[in-house]
């Protein structure tokens, strides 16, 4: 029920560690999400796509690992060129 | 391709709030609750049996959450404790952030026992932390005894089942023993309070059991 808001706080987190200049790269941001963590992946998946419409980070696609337990965690993002950045 | 390794919880940001909310309650010794259950369990009556027997015993604070209206603050406000209602518009739980904002309008030096009413949903506001000692989750007889398997993360999450509505008991299928027994499946640690709010039944050990809790913080 809450989809949006995690989606929201998704993008907050990667926009910390992907440069501006880079935000039109992203093509993957990888997710683990656990079997307890109360959210529906189909609807998060959805979310996604709104949280990043018009943003520079519109070119993402979200991907999810599912686990057992509690996690819900964001585990890295994929850029399309060969720049890497610190975490 | 290139990867930037992230490994953050989505969360995070809820969970320092939660953090701090923790630290301002125990700097202020006070014991609190999260009261989670499904619309209409009994939360607010619940609230109001509560506060009735605590009176003049516990200094009692609320902050009351809801989708719209400020109804529930209305009625607890009528008992004389300080209350702080939370319009979530539509949101579907309490977040720490709404609760750290509702904090300044309390005096948290001034009270013993702070009762955060969770927005009415079983599922939701398992998920998030608001600083609470432990979550409450009330079910009432009502609702049917196969809630907790239906709904695990609440009971799986809270530390104290408040089964409401026990006067209904003979005209209802549900059976209290199943319910319990249901409950304890998914987390075998948790006390159980049976009540009825229209009656007062199990109202006096629930106020004994929130008594002493508040004791042994300001001990």
């Amino acid at each position: 029920m809450h989809e949006l808001g995690v989606a929201q706080s998704v993008l907050d987190i990667v926009r910390t560690y992907v440069p501006m200049d880079q935000a039109g790269n992203v093509r993957e941001v990888r997710l683990r999400v656990g079997d307890r963590a109360g959210v529906l992946i189909e609807s998060l998946e959805f979310c996604f796509g709104v949280a990043v419409a018009g943003t520079p980070f519109a070119g993402a696609a979200l991907a999810v690992d599912r686990v057992s337990g509690d996690d819900l965690q964001v585990v890295h993002v994929d850029l399309a060129d060969g720049q890497e950045a610190a975490s | 391709m290139s990867v930037i390794t992230i490994e953050r919880k989505v969360l995070e940001k809820n969970d320092t709030i939660a953090a701090q909310n923790r630290r301002a309650f125990a700097e202020a010794r006070l014991f609190v609750i999260n009261v989670v259950s499904s619309p209409g369990a009994g939360k607010t009556s619940l609230l109001e049996q509560t506060l009735t027997r605590l009176k003049g015993r516990l200094r009692v604070s609320v902050v009351e959450g809801d989708v719209q209206t400020d109804l529930d603050a209305q009625r607890v406000a009528r008992y004389g404790a300080p209350v702080v209602q939370i319009v979530t518009n539509g949101g579907c739980h309490l977040e720490a952030k709404l609760v750290q904002d509702a904090l300044a309008s309390l005096d948290l030096a001034a009270t013993d026992l702070l009762v955060i009413e969770n927005v009415g949903n079983l599922v939701c506001p398992a998920n998030y932390d608001l600083g609470e000692a432990m979550k409450v989750v009330l079910l009432s007889t009502t609702e049917g005894d196969d809630k907790p398997l239906k709904y695990p993360g609440m009971f799986r999450n809270a530390s104290v089942l408040v089964v409401n509505k026990i006067d209904l008991l003979p005209y209802l299928p549900c059976n209290i023993d199943t319910l319990i027994a249901n409950a304890r499946e998914i987390n075998p640690a948790l006390r159980v309070f049976e009540v009825s709010c229209t009656t007062g039944a199990g109202l006096d050990d629930w106020c004994s059991w929130l008594s002493a809790q508040v004791a042994a913080v300001r001990a």
